[in-house]
């Protein structure tokens, strides 16, 4: 399953979009998601409050899919997390807002558990098909004589940067995981 | 006389003498001074707060030696609209001592600001920034490139923009 892990990822990088219209799944799955603070930039001595809208849509910034905040990540400077209180998920958004209190800037994401999704062609027409697949799974459920078979790992995030007067990169480390 | 006895005693004399006006002409204006004068248009409008304006310079080559000559405000909360300064200067800044102030009404101001002209080439170019932004009204912001590798003094005039202008800019040398 590693084999090839760094060329997979290549190409998802360069498809992910393609791939995200195609791919099955629920609604929210397919669509890439957004969020689109009030303001990016703060200034003054006292915190300010910021308020966010999140949806999932094939256009971005507008509005869709509402997009469950349970496991949204906030980040302050200090590179502490920071816990969402109440948010209003509506039908086409959700809405949260949280106090922006300390200088430098913050990270807000949403991230949806990676999944495999597999390519292949098969019969005499070459007719494309895929399956939500990893290796292992697709191998025993792949018919006979299939050919180019591809497996891809979609790893997808949401990002939104905020800062109060002068920014700072301790939200945007690398941690050595997934796209960065 | 005796330098015509003399003659290769005179002759590095007089090319001496050369080099050392050809050094007194061509020695590089170590500082000069910006006469920044800019207007605050009137606005008649009902909603007429007095803008936060911000004035700055900063070499063009390489956008380095960022400095701001004014910034007029009054809650820091807002600074971040006047949005190109606050972006590249203001919020670099740990304090703002020396050279903020309160906003002003419509009128016509003067800030000065010296400046280092020894540097060679691109280097001694500069841009001159104006922002003004007013609480229900627009955002201006006007630049100029000036030169200090040319002749002083110099002039440049600013056109007029929304919020800010138009301006005057007046290089001189500055006297040790």
């Amino acid at each position: 399953m590693n084999l090839g892990c760094a060329k997979i990822r290549r190409i998802i990088k360069q498809w992910v979009g393609i791939i995200i219209l195609c791919s099955l799944g629920s609604a929210t799955l397919s669509h890439p998601i957004w969020i689109l603070p009030s303001t990016f930039n703060l200034s003054g001595d006292v915190g300010e409050w910021v308020t966010f809208d999140v949806s999932a849509s094939h256009t971005l910034f507008s509005f869709d899919k509402s997009v469950v905040l349970d496991e949204l990540q906030i980040y302050s400077p200090d590179g502490d997390r920071n816990y969402l209180g109440q948010y209003y998920k509506g039908r086409r958004r959700s809405v949260f807002d949280h106090h922006i209190s300390q200088s430098g800037t913050y990270r807000f994401s949403v991230s949806r558990p990676p999944y495999y999704f597999t390519s292949y062609k098969s019969g005499k027409l070459e007719t494309q098909k895929r399956m939500m697949a990893n290796k292992q799974e697709a191998h025993q459920r792949l018919p006979k004589n299939t050919r180019e078979v591809k497996t891809m790992s979609i790893d997808m995030e949401a990002f939104a940067f905020v800062s109060f007067n002068e920014p700072t990169g301790t939200v945007l480390e690398p941690k050595g995981k997934g796209f960065e | 006389m005796n330098l015509i006895k003399y003659p290769n005693v005179f002759r590095a004399l007089k090319r001496g003498g050369v080099i050392l006006i050809c050094l007194f002409l061509f020695t590089p204006i170590s500082a000069v001074e910006l006469e920044i004068t800019f207007e605050l248009p009137e606005i008649k409008t009902s909603k007429y707060r007095r803008p936060f304006v911000a004035v700055w310079l900063e070499r063009k080559s390489d956008r380095s030696d960022n400095q701001t000559v004014a910034v007029w405000y009054d809650d820091k909360k807002w600074l971040k609209d006047i949005r190109k300064w606050w972006r590249k200067a203001g919020r670099y800044q740990d304090s703002l001592d020396g050279f903020s102030g309160a906003t002003r009404p419509a009128g016509r101001y003067t800030v000065t600001v010296s400046l280092d002209a020894s540097q060679e080439g691109a280097d001694n170019e500069y841009l001159v920034y104006f922002e003004a932004v007013r609480e229900h009204g627009n955002r201006s912001l006007l630049k100029q490139t000036i030169n200090l590798s040319k002749t002083f003094p110099q002039t440049y005039e600013i056109k007029q923009g929304q919020e800010i202008g138009p301006g005057l800019i007046i290089v001189k040398e500055l006297e040790e």
